[in-house]
């Protein structure tokens, strides 16, 4: 049937007089144009002078001086990269498995046990706030809550039991960052489930209650598989934008104590930023880029994308 | 239009209808939800709550009390404000130029 509708619309078109397949063309470039000039600008052109660069010894003289493969070389040689990789890997795991169980938490109890939809909405935009809020105001309330002095929060606390002041950062900095990342990602997970939530027909819900079934069993057996598609958006998404963050880290611990909170995107920065060392932060950069488009592929695979494409049994 | 609502009670009609036993299940599960959602959604309204405090205190008590209040913090809402060497002008212009993007 699509192959049949295709050789009608080409016959139409080659028929079609030159005026009209102009405006057909100008339709075209009116609709697609500003899509396809976005993504070349800000996709595709940076990815391709990133790989260009990490070709490069481009350093603070700014000069393209091509040098092969010495970037890559010096990468895989040098002793700090398998504690970056290890942090990294920490890093998006264990944010990404907050991000969305923390946010599917959130969702459910403000959509599904709190029945009350003003209540809902209360917690809902306290979650909010946290994503409302500069990155800077953010880290300096983090900063607050667990300084190492007696003002901090968390130390507060303990002295109220009577134990000493910890210098919570520079002991368990992995474990931070991963709850401030946590906090600001959980709420973007609740928000995409919430409404996801809330676009299951209530009539099924309503027939699972009556027919005895309890609110574990709704949760597993009804909300959950029915969330599949959310769930593996949030989970690829999370996964990405991970990988490439680093704003949280560098505003936190800037990376620190001794790379114990480096990541490989703030290590990309540090070397063309702070070194200036600009060929060797793209080869670095480029490395994370193609650990995500092979990620990307990984996971549509296991999450059974094009079968999710189907469409929905659910109202049907 | 009515009769769809005596087919489709709400779910506190459902809850009304179950044996006691498994309606307090139900509320204590409830309570639970509640308590949960507070326990968790707390140290956020506290971190907001501090940065308030700070903002119009000199001083603060246990890191969070204000003892003096102040709004000298806030003056950059109705004047020029002067840090160093540096003088910033006024919000508004700023404020009028983001509003507008």
């Amino acid at each position: 049937m699509t192959s049949e509708v295709t050789t009608i619309e080409t016959l139409q078109e080659s028929t079609a007089s030159l005026p009209a397949r102009l405006r057909s063309w100008a339709a075209y470039a009116v609709f697609l144009g500003p899509f396809l000039f976005l993504v070349t600008t800000y996709f595709f052109l940076p990815v391709i002078l990133t790989t260009a660069l990490s070709f490069t010894g481009m350093d603070s003289k700014m000069q393209w001086e091509f040098v092969g493969l010495e970037n890559f070389r010096r990468l895989f040689s040098d002793p700090i990269i398998p504690k970056i990789a290890r942090n990294t890997l920490i890093y998006v795991v264990f944010t990404c498995l907050f991000n969305v169980a923390f946010g599917f938490i959130l969702a459910l109890l403000t959509t599904y046990f709190v029945e009350h939809e003003n209540v809902g909405l209360v917690f809902r935009s306290v979650w909010l706030l946290p994503r409302m809020t500069p990155p800077v105001i953010y880290v300096l309330m983090w900063q607050w809550f667990v300084s190492p002095t007696e003002v901090g929060l968390i130390n507060q606390i303990r002295q109220a039991f009577g134990m000493s002041p910890q210098a919570w950062l520079a002991r368990h900095p992995m474990p931070i960052v991963i709850l401030v990342n946590g906090v600001i990602g959980a709420s973007f997970g609740m928000i995409v489930f919430s409404a996801a939530i809330k676009s299951i027909p209530v009539d099924l819900i309503r027939a699972a209650r009556v027919d005895g079934a309890s609110d574990l069993a709704i949760v597993r057996r009804l909300i959950i598989p029915l969330l599949k598609w959310p769930i593996m958006f949030l989970t690829i998404w999370q996964t990405l934008s991970l990988l490439a963050s680093y704003d949280y880290i560098l505003l936190l611990t800037d990376g620190g104590p001794f790379y114990k909170s480096e990541v490989w995107a703030l290590n990309a920065y540090h070397r063309a930023f702070s070194s200036l060392q600009f060929g060797y932060g793209a080869s670095i950069a480029l490395v994370l880029v193609i650990v995500g488009i092979l990620l990307t592929m990984i996971m549509l695979r296991l999450f059974g994308f094009e079968r999710m494409m189907e469409p929905t049994k659910v109202g049907a | 239009m009515g009769a769809q609502e005596t087919l489709a009670p709400t779910s506190a009609e459902i809850i009304a209808r179950v044996p006691l036993g498994e309606r307090i299940r139900i509320r204590v599960g409830r309570f639970l939800a509640y308590a949960l959602i507070t326990l968790v959604s707390v140290p956020i309204v506290v971190m907001y709550v501090w940065l308030f405090m700070q903002s119009v205190s000199t001083r603060v008590l246990l890191g969070f009390i204000p003892e003096h209040i102040t709004f000298e913090n806030w003056r950059f809402l109705w004047s020029k404000v002067t840090i160093g060497a540096r003088t910033y002008s006024s919000i508004w212009p700023v404020s009028r130029s983001w509003s507008f993007w």
